[in-house]
């Protein structure tokens, strides 16, 4: 004995045993259990209590059921549970029996069952952790995110501070309104490298406000808050992979991107700051914002918590107000231009971009689970209809009806049980594959694990399966007199309403695939337009970040230099054909948005004309391969001494000076206080919002204009992989203090802004695949079988001198029937679910006709195939042989 | 009067008396099923021992007793397993018939 914290043998295992065990039995089993297990944690052995439960299991199974009973037997001795144990285990051991012995029947109901519940409990379990589990903060349903309308501009998720001061002096709408700026690199310095981090900062009320508390050191306090930060707190990770979970970090200093910034604290494992964007970029390091009156730039997300009580409808009708007088109060900030605020809860918002595609996603999943569910409930009843013969002599007999329900139901449960494995196998692989397939554009992706979810769909699902498959079937079984199936002789049935009933399932199977196979038409046509769209440049280049330290600069221009000679560095590498650089790069989400006008009499205004703006350098059109339509490329003069000047797009080069043919030197009035500037250039407009439509014409000023953190883009002539290295070694030499990072293929911003509409083009078109052979399977199980009923009438048909052709004829005829009634009904409900579709859906009619034939010519196709191999066999019978096994 | 012969044993009988013989008196449950460990190979599964222990006493080869309760057990009773003059007779049968089988073969020779 080891005292008394001693591991005991699970109680109720061994309740079980001895209610289960004969008494003479049942000390001497029992006990030996018990001293077998007390000798396993003796030897310090694993999974003690898991093994009792093994033990008993297999000692419940082996010596309670039949074959077991001992010399003689005494059936009064027995105990309930040993009783009920000893029909289960017989019952068990039957059905497992029979289901060996008719194992394609078997394999094909798991098959079935596993194809239509692998799919399912992925994506269940992917809508599980996107759309209904909450979000890790403290009472996150009160969380919200605010976007403002502002003429143009629409559903825009940043404030410029002097909103958010506003915000939160509103009366008794919040409990709390705070902001974070756009996230930037930072460079950290240690003792051999320059390694860079990404930054955010936050107001000091943010983590308060989102409940979370670091697990060493303090949250910020006002005091952090000053011109030049130096305070940080660290995400966890960061502070385990670059500081070695080293506790004593804290209150100690590093230095970032030149400056000492004490480290006041580290977040907890798995924070992540979710502020208007669907997948929050992992951030390394917090500082604190200070919020300013500043009411000229829109670029700080705002959440808010609503005050107690305050639902967000009311919250929002308060808010016009608010904003008609801010218009009022600052006409010069708004241009009278009409001012929104919306406050939509956070995970909402959050999930809004994916929400079509997962709603499509799981329409098809059911879609392909109903087709999976009828056709293994066609095969359980045609199955059963095949046992009438054998239940009526055993009812004859003196079976009791328990006893065959209890059979029925007991292989549907091992069917279904079986079914769920393979679903929750699938649908863990499918998890995976999707998991690497998919790029990070859906929110939470990375937290959605395998394992304790999906199997818990998957036995619900398996456990709907057994209803489906077990108790219909036995309702009809149920209405059948026993003595009926005995006269009637087990190769006649063939009963109309049984085939009637099958062949509205078979056509029930065809109508879904229709719909499963018109989305997957529309979409795979839908991600070949959008491939096809000119997105106005070549992706084919390289790209990479680097910030400069502009404070170390008595003037911007030495900033602007020291970017010169980076370019200049790097076009002298070998292997590199262009180099240029911009503040945003295409399709990466960060914009800058400001208003323009041709009028100079006065400010631009919002209401009228808004573009995006982007701040580059000489080259970097040629680098993209954006074409020039009009005047030239800036000249490093033009950078270096930031004159006035800009390059437009043709878009804004028609919408201002419409039936102007050459716009050049022509003068384009800018919003933010900037300098009025002369068009130098006009370039082919770019997709650098959305692939799918042009979003907002654009605006390019010389970067020496409005400095900014730069984005190199480098086109090379082999590998880009293998210019990494040198242009790490290039911008190191030049001593510019901060590291380079971000390395990325623009290829991949590309993918990803059209990854949702390819992963959904995927999985759908997977699912219309699986129903398409799924009801040629249904098909050809009822088909198969009907033959088979009426293979009497064909060889006697056969015997007359029918030509095998015509009995082919013949039979498709019933296929034909069915397809008739199917296809319509297919094709309507397709065109009814069009418009769940039609936000992903790009270039192609809500309704397209071609798409409609093309998925109805599948199912066509599908079914045919289905029937045809029966009713091939079934022409080919020898009606000698036929008749004489009647 | 032919004497009746005595019963046929399946692999598990014979092993389970044979491991009854080894032990002797001290022969019960758990020391069973570690004596069958000791000697096979494969995992030993214990509701195949007791039914062997079942069928054994059902065809009165073996006889049993049941112990005093012990505290290791759970306050439970020990059930204790001794041969039949039978049981000897099966083993003594199997044994001779595995012998008679052998004789004059050899997995070398082959």
């Amino acid at each position: 004995m080891t005292g008394p914290t001693r591991v005991t043998p699970p109680l109720a295992a061994l309740w079980l045993l001895s209610r289960a065990l004969p008494p003479d039995e049942r000390d001497a089993v029992v006990g030996d259990v018990v001293e077998l297990f007390a000798d396993r944690v003796d030897g310090r052995r694993r999974f003690n209590r898991t093994w009792c439960w093994l033990q008993t299991a297999m000692l419940l199974l082996g010596l309670t059921g039949a074959g077991t009973a001992r010399l003689p037997p005494d059936p009064f001795r027995r105990s309930f549970v040993m009783r009920i144990g000893g029909r289960f285990t017989l019952t068990f051991k039957q059905s497992a029996r029979r289901l060996r012995y008719e194992w394609r029947y078997a394999l094909g109901v798991i098959v079935i069952l596993g194809v239509g519940i692998g799919p399912a409990t992925a994506m269940l379990s992917i809508v599980q952790r996107v759309l209904l589990q909450p979000l890790a903060y403290q009472d996150p349903d009160r969380l919200g995110i605010v976007r403002i309308n502002l003429g143009q501009i629409q559903n825009h998720p940043g404030l410029s501070p002097g909103e958010v001061i506003d915000l939160r002096h509103t009366q008794g709408l919040f409990a709390g309104v705070e902001a974070e700026n756009r996230q930037y690199e930072v460079t950290l310095k240690t003792d051999d490298a320059l390694v860079p981090l990404s930054a955010v900062s936050i107001t000091t009320g943010m983590l308060p406000m989102l409940g979370v508390v670091p697990v060493l050191g303090r949250s910020f306090s006002e005091g952090d808050v000053k011109d030049q930060p130096d305070a940080v707190l660290l995400d966890y990770g960061t502070w385990r992979s670059r500081f070695g979970a080293d506790p004593g970090l804290v209150g100690r200093r590093i230095v970032l991107s030149g400056n000492p910034v004490e480290v006041v604290g580290v977040l907890p494992a798995g924070f992540r700051l979710m502020t208007g964007r669907a997948v929050p970029k992992p951030i390394d390091v917090y500082m604190p914002m200070r919020v300013t009156s500043f009411r000229n730039f829109w670029g700080f997300p705002t959440l808010v918590r609503l005050a107690p009580g305050e639902p967000f409808d009311r919250v929002n009708a308060t808010l016009p107000g608010l904003a008609a007088s801010l218009v009022k109060a600052y006409p010069d900030a708004y241009s009278g231009a009409r001012l929104q605020f919306l406050i939509s809860p956070l995970k909402d918002d959050m999930v809004k971009t994916t929400r079509p595609a997962l709603d499509a996603a799981i329409v098809g999943v059911l879609l392909l689970l109903a087709i999976a569910m009828a056709n293994a409930t066609a095969l359980v009843i045609a199955r059963l209809r095949t046992r009438e013969r054998d239940f009526a002599i055993r009812l004859a007999v003196g079976a009791g009806r328990g006893s065959l329900v209890a059979d029925v139901f007991m292989e549907s449960a091992l069917l279904s049980a079986c079914g769920a494995i393979l679903g929750a196998a699938l649908g863990a692989l499918g998890l995976e594959a999707a998991r690497r397939l998919i790029p990070h554009t859906v929110p939470r992706w990375d937290d959605i694990t395998l394992g304790g979810g999906v199997v818990l769909y998957a036995a619900a699902l398996a456990l709907a399966g057994l209803f489906t498959c077990g108790l219909l079937p036995l309702w009809k079984a149920s209405r059948h007199v026993p003595w009926h199936a005995l006269q009637s002789g087990s190769t006649r049935s063939g009963q109309a309403d049984s085939a009637l009933s099958r062949l509205l399932l078979a056509g029930a199977q065809i109508a879904l695939t229709v719909v499963l196979a018109f989305s997957a038409i529309q979409l795979v046509r839908s991600a070949t337009r959008l491939s096809e769209v000119d997105l106005g440049f070549d992706p084919n280049v390289l790209t990479f970040r680097t910030s400069i330290d502009f404070r170390k600069f008595k003037t911007p221009a030495e900033g602007t230099d020291l970017f010169e000679r980076i370019r200049d560095r790097l076009r002298a590498l070998p292997g590199i054909e262009a180099v240029g650089a911009i503040s945003h790069l295409p399709l990466s989400g960060a914009v800058l948005t400001d208003a323009w006008t041709t009028d100079l009499s006065k400010q631009p205004g919002w209401d009228l004309s808004t573009a995006n703006y982007y701040a580059t350098v000489p080259g970097y059109f040629g680098s993209m391969k954006i074409p020039f339509r009009q005047g030239r490329d800036f000249s490093d003069v033009e950078d270096r001494t930031a004159q006035h000047v800009v390059i437009v797009d043709e878009s804004l080069a028609r919408a201002a000076f419409p039936g102007v043919a050459d716009v050049t030197g022509r003068i384009l009035r800018l919003g933010w206080g900037l300098p009025d500037s002369r068009i130098v250039g006009v370039v082919g407009h770019v997709r650098g919002i959305e692939v799918a439509r042009e979003v907002r014409p654009q605006i390019y000023a010389p970067e020496g204009l409005f400095t900014l953190d730069q984005n190199f883009t480098v086109r090379a002539s082999g590998d880009p992989a293998r210019l990494i290295g040198p242009i790490q070694a290039a911008v190191k030499e030049l001593n510019t203090g901060r590291a380079v990072a971000g390395f990325a293929m623009l290829t991949d911003n590309v993918a990803a802004a059209t990854s949702t509409l390819r992963s959904v083009t995927g999985l759908v078109s997977i699912l219309a695949g699986s129903a398409g052979l799924l009801s040629a399977m249904g098909l050809y199980a009822v088909i198969a079988y009907l033959l088979h009923a009426r293979r009497r009438a064909t060889a006697i048909r056969s015997a007359l001198g029918a030509t095998p052709s015509q009995l082919v004829r013949l039979h498709m005829r019933t296929t034909v029937r069915v397809l008739l009634v199917a296809l319509p009904v297919g094709v309507g409900l397709a065109a009814a679910g069009a418009p769940l579709f039609a936000s992903l859906t790009f270039g192609v009619a809500e309704r397209d006709p071609a798409s409609l034939i093309a998925a109805a010519l599948t199912a066509v196709v599908a079914s045919l195939a289905g029937t045809y191999v029966p009713v091939r066999q079934a022409a080919a019978i020898d009606p000698i042989l036929a008749l004489r096994s009647e | 009067m032919p004497r009746t012969p005595p019963p046929l044993l399946g692999d598990i009988e014979q092993r389970v008396l044979l491991a009854i013989l080894r032990l002797g008196p001290d022969a019960s449950g758990v020391p069973i099923i570690h004596e069958l460990r000791r000697h096979t190979r494969r995992p030993v599964l214990l509701p195949s021992v007791y039914l062997a222990l079942r069928r054994l006493e059902a065809k009165r080869l073996i006889r049993s007793r049941l112990g005093e309760p012990e505290a290791r057990r759970g306050g439970r009773a020990r059930r204790h397993f001794a041969l039949e003059a039978a049981g000897k007779a099966a083993l003594r049968a199997a044994r001779q018939s595995v012998f008679s089988l052998w004789r004059g073969v050899s997995l070398d020779e082959s």
